[in-house]
């Protein structure tokens, strides 16, 4: 197991090296030029070429990686174009927020969609799994901007039960959470109900029912464990990308998280902020990906033998 | 509860009566029929063998009796069925659930699915003890051990904390029929036990299975359509086809005089080791679609069939010690 641990250690931390790299690679292939941004359309050439040389832009993209590489290795990430604070500083003070919305998120969708979703299977082709099978296809198809703008609409203008925006109370969690929350819940909604379906079939579910296990044992400690491996998987990919900031939902409910600020500093060019803030959506994906595996291998054995 | 007549030992009560069992699957045009109005008992202490190809209803026929298809899938009906004292058909599932386990134990094809992988062997033949017993976790993790080292498995006590996917097929099959015997039944439903393991591992598994059923006192209902199986631990033998018995009686007289020619088809393709070179008759054809029911079933493959064959359907009759379903059985000295 401490050997197991050990390489998907490894494995994380080489795959976050690749992603640091191939980040700033697109970053610089992209169009737009950080140094016209900020010193606006009234700069000299004298003056841009004097910027450019103290932000280190006028050297060879592979000198710049290598340098950014060394001080990345010591968690400086360089200072923020647009703000002249340290990236790391900026991107972990908004990390808190988005941690708070992706957490509460991540607990309301599990603890909708799994107990749903099986009771879902239980009643296969029944009035309760007719209506999810329809109102996640509907949840799914629903932008997240508009579902933010009309639950804005709705719960904060006409009713005034909500505040709109901003993260000054509890209560400013509850529209962001839910429009995270919807898609999300739809997934793993019908993803319980069609794999708890598929354990249900399963011959040693067959098994448990002749050797006269009573149904609601059954159900807690057979089919649960088993059909939890895939929403574990897909709940696990979706967490990742929520720690990475919610860019959009951020960006409705003007919530001051990471995903807020990526958008704002792709607007103002700034790379070192904009790089900043991939590297932790993509450390986040990476490390939550490393603890679904060892979540696996405490749920299956099978994931233990290989 | 069922009648015991004084005299007893003359007629003994079976400990399995099915009467009128029919299977149908549900399909949008109508139900199939799969299983046409079976009737058989299984005597007590007995080797009951159920044989016939793939697709003859047999491995339904079993799992029906336990309630354990799909309603939503099959459509089972039977006038009724008595298991060790419980009349269980229609089966319900509050008819059932004391026989589930207690009165028969049921072990099917592939050990390799037929087990929880993600709970060790040992917790999940100790839940049948939790839940019927009422055992402690910790008494019922012994039975456990007991019970794997009843079906003969080395180092018992170590192994009752592996996981499934740590035995091989052999010894899973005999974890599965350990917790098929757990509570000693009265009955074993075993469906196809050996047709998915090894060819030197099947006859300890079958070997097992029978001196299990000498020790605990159970009848066997043994579903296969192997006759080397029925050979060596038979003692009264059904041949379905179609979804119909067609022919029944002693294990011995139908081996060596069947009266069906599809009985007969059945033992002449399977291999003789005693005599090698000699060719292996195959039955002509395939068994008919499912729906298609005129005449007697078997009659389009058979070399004795007569026009009146495919359109007259033949009645079950007693006939010397057999009973057969055909209008023109095989004699009995051949």
């Amino acid at each position: 197991m401490i050997r197991f641990v050990l390489r998907r250690i490894a494995a994380a931390f080489f795959t976050t090296v690749a992603a640091v790299v191939a980040t700033f690679v697109m970053l610089r292939i992209a169009p737009g030029d950080p140094i016209a941004v900020l010193l606006g359309d009234m700069a000299s050439d004298e003056e841009i070429a004097a910027a450019r040389q103290s932000y280190g832009l006028d050297l060879p993209i592979w000198q710049q990686m290598l340098i950014y590489l060394q001080k990345a290795a010591l968690l400086d990430f360089g200072q923020s174009i647009s703000q002249g604070v340290p990236v790391a500083e900026l991107v972990l003070s908004r990390f808190p927020s988005t941690l708070m919305l992706a957490g509460v998120t991540m607990v309301l969708v599990l603890a909708v969609a799994i107990p749903v979703g099986i009771l879902g299977a239980v009643r296969r082709g029944k009035a309760l799994d007719h209506t999810t099978a329809t109102a996640s296809f509907v949840a799914l198809s629903l932008p997240e901007f508009w579902v933010g703008i009309m639950l804005i609409l709705v719960f904060a203008r006409y009713l005034r039960w909500l505040p709109s925006g901003g993260a000054e109370s509890v209560a400013a969690l509850v529209l962001p959470v839910l429009t995270l929350a919807l898609p999300l819940v739809a997934v793993n909604l019908r993803l319980m109900t069609t794999e708890t379906g598929n354990v249900l079939r399963a011959p040693y579910i067959t098994m448990t029912r002749a050797r006269g296990i009573p149904f609601p044992r059954i159900l807690r400690r057979h089919v649960l464990r088993n059909a939890l491996i895939p929403v574990l998987t897909v709940g696990g990919i979706q967490f990742g990308h929520l720690l990475g900031g919610a860019a959009i939902v951020e960006t409705v409910f003007n919530w001051p998280g990471v995903g807020q600020l990526l958008i704002r500093s792709i607007g103002l060019r700034d790379y070192p902020v904009v790089q900043g803030c991939l590297i932790l959506m993509t450390t986040a994906v990476i490390v939550i990906n490393m603890l679904v595996d060892f979540a696996y291998r405490a749920i299956d054995p099978r994931f233990r033998a290989g | 509860m069922t009648h015991r007549p004084s005299g007893q030992q003359v007629e003994p009560v079976p400990v399995l009566s099915v009467d009128g069992l029919s299977i149908g699957a549900r399909r949008p045009e109508g139900t199939l029929p799969l299983v046409k109005d079976v009737s058989f008992v299984c005597a007590s202490g007995a080797v009951t063998a159920l044989i016939g190809e793939s697709g003859s209803g047999k491995s339904l026929t079993a799992a029906a009796l336990l309630g354990l298809l799909d309603p939503d899938t099959y459509d089972v009906e039977a006038g009724a069925v008595g298991l060790a004292g419980l009349h269980v058909a229609p089966f319900a599932s509050e008819k059932l659930a004391p026989a589930r386990g207690v009165k028969a134990g049921y072990i099917v094809q592939d050990p390799g699915t037929a087990l929880d992988p993600t709970m060790t062997v040992g917790d999940q033949l100790a839940e049948l003890f939790e839940v019927h017993r009422g055992l402690s976790r910790a008494e019922a993790r012994r039975e456990a051990v007991r019970l794997l080292d009843l079906v003969r498995i080395p180092n018992a006590a170590a192994r009752a904390a592996d996981y499934p996917h740590a035995f091989s097929g052999g010894m899973k099959q005999r974890v599965v029929i350990a917790g098929a015997v757990a509570l000693s039944p009265d009955l074993l439903i075993a469906d196809e036990p050996t047709t998915a393991l090894d060819v030197t591992v099947q006859a300890e598994i079958l070997t097992l299975i029978d001196d299990l059923r000498r020790s605990i006192g159970m009848a066997v209902l043994l579903i296969t359509h192997d006759l080397g199986i029925v050979y060596q631990i038979a003692d009264r033998v059904l041949v379905m086809y179609a979804g119909r018995i067609v022919e029944e009686g002693d294990a011995e007289t139908i081996c060596a005089a069947p009266r069906h020619p599809y009985t007969a088809g059945l033992l002449a393709s399977v291999p003789d080791l005693s005599r090698p070179g000699r060719a292996t008759a195959a039955i002509p054809g395939s068994p008919p679609r499912p729906g298609f029911d005129e005449g007697c079933a078997f009659a389009p493959r058979c070399v004795r069939a007569e026009p009146a064959c495919l359109h007259d359907r033949p009645l079950l009759r007693a006939d010397g010690s057999s009973t057969v379903r055909c209008h023109f059985p095989l004699d009995v000295h051949g």
